[in-house]
């Protein structure tokens, strides 16, 4: 049985020597019990680290404050005992960075049979098993070769199939894939898109999917969030947001698509500095005078769809 | 045709394991040549061997068979400045940023190291401007300076790796999925900035990428790979058009059938 992923008012900031560091400002969204959520937006927007605050995943440098409900537990606060229980098992995990994630010192098989028998009270030998038959899946023809290696015997895309694996090796109710198809070549992100999209119907798991591919998000997700500088600044139907986005941003985001011609959004007008209203004011094209002044509230149109810009209100 | 760069035969064999020893034929008689001021486009499937061709090209790996000749002259006998001129002329953008950033390091001291270590600037704050005209390149805020590799996002290490390349000003760029970790509308920007950088410096590239749209907006030659072989090369046109190899082919079509269902 899955319940929701439900964050209320996340604030995340790190402490670095130069100060502190706003990565995720008033965030609050539900990610649905049985569905797959979409996360996509700029590069440094706060998408990881959103993530990871789930799992409670970030540096000690990492300060957090709001509250992530899964069911009834808090998890912000849960003590760690049981988040770690909790970790692989009910909530997995595909981390961005599969080089940090992999251990070079140590054979591929063996962390995989780790992670199963962290978990269960499996065989190695079983554990092993069931690590070669979840490989093939993710295309590798030769799992039992793959398992005898390590990593940096890989290449960029192996490593990357090879931790998405790993994130599903528990068959979890809940996954956070974060960007698990980059790096990978057009028939094999269609099969990692499909053992996705499988895992999903089979074992009726529920995904949280944070990816640049925003046909890929098209496609998989049944709804999505859209971010910018530590914000939601569009979240609604994954169809909807991509071929019809409301928020300037996002509008952009879609016009930059290769396809399109290769057009980014403008960078950010010098002239526009210094302002303290919506946090894309500077780059958007259809801002006018009260932008710059009073950041824009979430407003909610009749489609559901939920967009924080002054266009609408 | 200038050619500025010839792979000329090149093989290169991993071996592995103690107990049951078994070799990967990672890299199979690959030749082509990279001409002058032009973007040579490569793509193959996961493990195909384009990053291990990569590396020996940048000399950071040697050949098991074959050679690598810039302007004529065969790279693998370079010793001394000569071969510290190459590591400057010919700069890589890895695939995987992390790994590419010295993790001890403030990003600022890496940067300003890697100038100093190629005696480029003649006074610290020339090199602070360098660096602070190239980060506004790749469209990043001059405070991650102050920050060390592991406090950055993954998109945000991927364009710090492509602004140490262009610091040290080299003719030459092999760039190895350089905007996988990001949006699509940073991509636009970077990608932009290589052509433009292209057209008024005359750098010459190697572009490796799974994404068939960047590969036919960049490049002048497009090459395919196919467990260690390059298994069909030509211009652009002709590889994106009329692909005569099979493997090409389904390339092509699962990239764009994929398409096709969005638009
Ligand atoms: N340990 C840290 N210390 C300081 N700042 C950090 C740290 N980790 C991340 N940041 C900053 O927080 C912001 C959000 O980072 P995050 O990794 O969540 O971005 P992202 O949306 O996942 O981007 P990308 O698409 O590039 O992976 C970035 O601006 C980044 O520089
Ligand atoms: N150090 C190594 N030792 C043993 N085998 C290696 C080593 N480096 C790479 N290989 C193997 O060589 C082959 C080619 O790897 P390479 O990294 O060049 O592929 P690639 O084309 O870059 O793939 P991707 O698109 O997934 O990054 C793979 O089978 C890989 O496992
Ligand atoms: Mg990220
Ligand atoms: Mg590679």
């Amino acid at each position: 049985m899955t319940q929701d992923i439900q964050i209320e008012d996340l604030n995340v900031y790190f402490e670095t020597a130069s100060g502190p560091v706003y990565a995720v400002k008033n965030l609050s969204t539900t990610f649905h019990a049985g569905k797959i959520s979409g996360v996509i937006g700029e590069s440094g927007s706060g998408k990881s680290v959103m993530g990871m605050s789930i799992l409670r995943l970030l540096p000690n440098t990492a300060r957090v404050t709001g509250k992530c409900f899964f069911g009834d537990q808090e998890l912000y606060t849960l003590p760690l005992r049981q988040l770690r229980k909790l970790r692989g098992k009910q909530i997995g995990l595909i981390p961005q960075n599969p080089n940090a994630s992999l251990d070079p010192v140590m054979k591929v098989k063996r962390q995989f049979v780790e992670a199963v028998t962290a978990h269960t009270s499996l065989s190695r030998r079983n554990a092993a098993q069931d690590a070669g038959a979840l490989l093939e899946q993710f295309g590798f023809t030769d799992a039992g070769a793959i398992l005898d290696r390590y990593s940096f015997q890989m290449s960029g895309g192996m490593n990357q199939r090879l931790v998405s694996a790993l994130g599903l090796i528990n068959q979890p109710g809940w996954v956070i894939a974060d960007e698990p198809t980059k790096g990978l070549d057009a028939p094999l992100r269609n099969q990692v898109y499909r053992v996705l999209r499988q895992i999903y119907r089979k074992n009726h798991s529920s995904m949280i999917l944070i990816t640049h591919d925003l046909l890929l998000a098209r496609q998989l997700c049944d709804d999505i969030r859209v971010m910018y500088q530590g914000q939601i600044v569009e979240q609604g139907d994954a169809r909807a947001v991509i071929d019809a986005p409301k928020h300037p941003y996002t509008a952009g985001l879609v016009g930059s698509l290769p396809s399109r011609g290769m057009h980014p959004i403008p960078l950010p007008d010098p002239k526009c500095e210094g302002h303290s209203g919506c946090p894309f004011y500077p780059r958007c094209e259809k801002a006018t005078a009260g932008c710059a002044e009073h950041p824009p509230g979430e407003v909610t149109l009749p489609d559901g769809r939920k967009v924080r810009c002054r266009l609408y209100g | 045709m200038d050619n500025l760069m010839e792979i000329r035969h090149v093989s290169k064999d991993f071996s592995h394991g103690v107990f049951r020893p078994s070799v990967t034929h990672a890299v199979k008689d690959v030749s082509f040549s990279l001409e002058r001021g032009k973007t040579f486009g490569l793509a193959g499937g996961s493990g195909c061997g384009k990053t291990t061709l990569t590396r020996m090209i940048s000399g950071l790996l040697s050949p098991t068979s074959g050679q690598i000749l810039l302007n004529g002259k065969d790279i693998t006998g370079l010793t001394g400045a000569a071969r510290k001129h190459y590591h400057r002329q010919v700069q890589v953008v890895f695939q995987n940023p992390e790994a590419s950033l010295d993790p001890t390091m403030r990003i600022r001291d890496s940067l300003l190291e890697a100038l100093e270590i190629h005696g480029i600037g003649s006074s610290k704050d020339e090199r602070m401007n360098r660096i602070l005209e190239k980060l506004k390149l790749v469209a990043l805020p001059d405070y991650l300076l102050d920050r060390h590799p592991h406090q950055i996002s993954g998109g945000e290490g991927q364009r710090l790796v492509i602004c140490r390349a262009l610091l040290l000003e080299p003719e030459i760029l092999l760039l190895d999925e350089p905007t996988s970790m990001l949006d699509v509308s940073v991509q636009a920007h970077i990608m932009n900035i290589l052509q433009r950088l292209q057209q008024e410096l005359g750098l010459t590239y190697l572009f490796i990428t799974h994404d068939i749209e960047l590969l036919g907006w960049i490049s002048h030659r497009i090459g395919v790979m196919y467990q260690g072989q390059l298994v069909e090369a030509g211009p652009r046109d002709q590889i994106m058009e009329h692909p005569s190899n099979a493997y090409t082919q389904g390339l092509l079509s699962a990239f764009r059938d994929w398409d096709k269902e969005y638009t």
